[in-house]
């Protein structure tokens, strides 16, 4: 990994690809007291590690992943809201990375941001044709007060809002909460962006008007081929509205894909825990839990080896020792695991379940295939669970491994 | 009888402006060991519910109908004249009060009718008096509607203000209070929306359980200590956390000591309100696998209170489908989803994803809920239902069971249910 150079490079610019990231890093350093800055090596927060990936002309990209993984760092980078510690980031094939001051605020024109929260990302104060001019005023776009006018009125029919005369002079407080998500979209597309960034817009609202802003989100994706980053902890979400989808652990892209090949068929020892979580609105359906062991470590200590490895199920010798390739295992299907395509990875829609029980002593899944221990209590353990004990702690049998 | 039965449940909230509808005619009802999930969406009003039937209203929310039976106790009503005085104010007044009167007229002559308890008996006895003043002007052929109306208005008025009258209500409040009293917490315990902040934040988690347990179950502060630890395992928290404080605890952690303190003193029923909606997906079906297993075992019945339909789906075996203060449907949860007799429900079934199964195009439900301080007139999903006729702008419908253990609220539920209308 090269720190990020003063001079620019551009690269060539591949065909259909609208952005391009590479290696992208961005570190927070956290400020330590006095003694500790002299004494111990500077601690950061790693929000976004290594992170490659592109987004084509009109492609959707999904970012899924737990709170704080990083999702909202890494989508501020690419609109610059945030300056990458390291990597490259290449907007049309041009190096944006270290832009600065006139063509920063250029760059910014061409990409915006939706934020998550409609009552707070609008000023109260202002009312719809403020909110949504603003951009303009802020950019020098437009002649004249009419074609101002004009190209606010377009936005607001763009979003939705229609006939555009009845929702201009209104204040946020007067708008619902699907209403004012629909400003949030109008002002970010008055000024014709070429990237928007969207993260969690559609979290903070219900059900009914929700699936409202994702169709409209679709529809402008489809008529104006404006490329997405869609930000969302939400898995069935993030399906419905990606072509591809990258799946953020610890600041790490673990898996990315077509969107259909990743909630499909899985790679990744963290997509398939994160899948098996997610509920599905069908009380018919039962599908296969994959539970794994422990909490999300945080990110200033960052596991050795594989950022996974402490919890995952299927940790060989090698992955605490050696940090996996980002491997693509199938055609366009990446994954960060050592063992990325050999592994027995449940499915959503997999009908046979691979569950065998759940350790007694780490409380993550057993799956068929593992070898385990079973005490004469019913009570289960993994083999390597099983030798750290030596004897059941809730019968205090001696334990031996089978299978 | 169901373990706890909620009848035509009314409570309102009084604000400046007038009043907000916030639960206006509710019925369910919750076997023991079962779970309940009640999901709508955001204002609809599911806390509300949860906080009558725990009689934790704030002070400008009032119980204005309808009544709450827990285990045979009755434990949340509205008396006789507040309920009159707010159906007087509907423009349906007349039948409406046909109705009321019927009903406390045929509990007051008839024997043990199905939800009706001793103390309700009680309480419906000293009211008498004016249910019969009311039944008489009812039945006064010589009054005509509006004059009927100023009558009833005048009972009403001097019912709610008259000395006895009050006295007599503040008594009964006060004998509810104190049998609730006794099962807050020992029969019925509540998570809170938001509980993740429920601790204090200057004391121990561990010694905040154990105050809790002193105040209401009878046992030593040893005893108490030890239950906590046992509660500690039970919910998967490590023992040597009982001495941490509420910020040394994660999310999960928090949530975890939460329903910890939820269990403590043997609850028969639990009311969760979005317990996971704070969590991240892989500890939210962590926390609900949890919360189902502990439930079985010690067959605790539950009410899981969400905005998620697919949490529900999940956990619950019956579901309430509310929307702009209704109970839209209710019901065995396979029948409503694999066959609904509602609207609201289809239309909120049809704007979720899922990552099961083939990716299906979304439809949104236009528009969005109403504002609850003037809902809209006849069925309050009229301005946003596709399937809406005249009637639905003029009358209400009512709860109609199209199946066994299926109830919707709508004046075609039939049609719907049956196919005939798509
Ligand atoms: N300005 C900052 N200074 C220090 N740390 C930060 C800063 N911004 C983010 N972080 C940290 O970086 C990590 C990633 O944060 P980020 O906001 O990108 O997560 P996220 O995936 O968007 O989470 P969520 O789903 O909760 O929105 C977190 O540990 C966060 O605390
Ligand atoms: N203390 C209060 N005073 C006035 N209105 C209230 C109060 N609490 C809730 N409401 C209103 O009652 C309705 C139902 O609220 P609530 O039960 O919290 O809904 P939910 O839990 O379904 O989101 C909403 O319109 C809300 O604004
Ligand atoms: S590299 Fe090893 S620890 Fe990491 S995900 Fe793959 S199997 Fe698990
Ligand atoms: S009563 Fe009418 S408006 Fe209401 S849900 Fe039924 S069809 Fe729709
Ligand atoms: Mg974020
Ligand atoms: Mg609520
Ligand atoms: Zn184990
Ligand atoms: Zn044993």
């Amino acid at each position: 990994m090269e720190a990020v150079e003063e001079e620019r490079e551009d690269v060539e610019s591949e065909e259909g690809v609208v952005y391009k990231v590479v290696n992208l890093t961005k570190l927070f350093p956290i400020k330590s007291g006095f003694f500790a800055s002299l004494f111990g090596k500077e601690k950061n927060v790693h929000a976004v590690n290594d992170v490659n990936f592109t987004i084509g002309e009109g492609e959707i990209l999904g970012m899924v992943g737990e709170s704080g993984c990083g999702k909202t760092t890494c989508g501020r980078c690419l609109v610059r809201l945030e300056t990458p510690t390291e990597g490259h980031m290449y907007f049309g094939g041009k190096d944006i990375t270290g832009l600065k001051g006139r063509e920063l605020k250029s760059f910014r024109r061409d990409v915006q941001m939706v934020f998550q929260d409609p009552y707070e990302s609008l000023n109260p104060r202002l009312n719809v044709y403020t909110t949504v001019s603003e951009p303009l005023v802020v950019h020098g776009v437009g002649e004249s007060a009419d074609e101002r006018d004009d190209m606010v009125a377009k936005a607001l029919q763009y979003a939705e809002l229609k006939p555009p005369e009845e929702f201009m002079y209104r204040y946020p407080h007067e708008l619902s909460g699907g209403q004012r998500q629909r400003v949030a979209i109008a002002r970010t597309l008055v000024l014709r962006p070429r990237f928007i960034v969207a993260d969690e817009p559609v979290s903070m609202l219900d059900v009914s008007i929700r699936a409202g802003i994702m169709n409209l989100m679709l529809s402008l994706r489809e008529r104006y081929k404006i490329p997405f980053l869609f930000i969302s902890h939400d898995v069935s979400v993030t399906r419905y509205m990606s072509h591809s989808i990258a799946v953020m652990y610890l600041g790490y892209i673990v898996e990315l894909g077509a969107s259909e090949a990743v909630i499909k068929d899985p790679l990744h020892p963290y997509t398939e825990a994160l899948l098996s979580a997610v509920p599905v609105p069908d009380p018919t359906m039962k599908h296969g839990r994959v539970k794994i062991k422990g909490d999300l470590p945080s990110p200033i200590d960052m596991p050795p080896g594989c950022v996974f490895h402490p919890r995952c199920l299927y940790r060989k010798d090698i992955c605490d020792k050696e940090m996996p390739q980002f491997k693509e295992a199938r055609p366009g299907h990446y994954a960060l695991c050592h063992f990325a395509g050999e592994l027995p990875i449940q499915r959503p829609d997999d009908e046979e379940i691979f569950e065998v029980g759940v350790c007694e002593y780490c409380k993550a899944t057993i799956k068929k295939g593992m070898s385990y221990a079973k005490c004469d209590c019913n009570k289960l353990y993994h083999e390597s669970c099983a030798s750290q004990l030596d004897e059941c702690p809730i019968c205090k049998k001696k334990l031996q491994v089978e299978e | 009888m169901a373990m706890l039965e909620v009848n035509n449940l009314k409570t309102y909230f009084r604000i400046l402006k007038g009043t907000v509808y916030a639960v206006d005619g509710v019925t369910f009802h919750l076997d023991r060991g079962e779970t309940m999930g009640m999901v709508g969406e955001s204002g609809c009003g599911k806390t509300t519910t949860a906080f009558a039937i725990t009689r934790l209203l704030p002070f400008n929310g009032e119980i204005v109908g309808g009544e709450i039976v827990f285990d045979g106790t009755l434990i949340g009503r509205a008396d006789f004249p507040t309920e009159l005085a707010e159906i007087l104010k509907e423009p349906l007044w007349l039948p409406e009060t046909r109705a009321l009167v019927e009903r406390k007229l045929r509990k007051l002559s008839g024997p043990e009718e199905e939800s009706s308890t001793l103390e309700s008996m009680r309480h419906l006895e000293q009211e008498s008096a004016c249910v019969e003043d009311v039944n008489v002007t009812l039945n006064d052929a010589s009054l005509s509607e509006e004059e009927i109306k100023g009558e009833l208005e005048a009972i009403v008025d001097d019912e709610l203000n008259s000395f006895f009258a009050k006295r007599r209500r503040r008594r009964f409040d006060r004998e509810i209070e104190e049998k609730m009293a006794d099962i807050r917490w020992s029969k019925i315990s509540m998570i809170f929306q938001g509980a993740m902040n429920a601790f204090n934040p200057v004391y121990k988690v561990g010694d905040q359980i154990v105050e809790a347990l002193l105040e209401h179950e009878d046992m030593t502060k040893d005893e108490a200590k030890e239950r906590v630890l046992e509660l500690f395992d039970m919910v998967g928290l490590e023992r040597s956390r009982v001495t941490g404080y509420p910020h040394e605890f994660s999310g999960g952690m928090r949530q975890r000591a939460i329903i910890a303190m939820s269990l403590a003193c043997n609850p028969q029923l639990i009311i969760a309100d979005e317990p996971t909606t704070a969590l991240d997906v892989i500890m939210q079906d962590r926390i609900l696998g949890e919360i189902r297993e502990l439930q079985r075992e010690l067959h605790i019945a539950m009410m899981i209170i969400t905005h998620d339909i697919s949490v529900v789906a999940e956990v619950a075996e019956t579901i309430g489908i509310m929307y702009a203060g209704k109970l839209f449907e209710f019901g065995d949860i396979v029948s409503i989803f694999e066959q609904s007799a509602n609207p609201y429900t289809i239309g909120l079934t049809g704007a979720y994803p899922s990552i099961k199964g083939e990716r299906k195009k979304l439809i949104a439900i236009p528009g969005s809920p109403p504002d609850l301080s003037e809902p809209p007139h006849g069925c309050r999903f009229h301005p946003r239902c596709k399937f809406a006729q005249e009637i639905c702008r003029r009358e209400e419908p009512a709860s109609v069971e199209v199946a066994k253990n299926h109830w919707s609220l709508c004046h075609f539920a039939k049609e719907i249910y049956s196919g005939q209308l798509t």
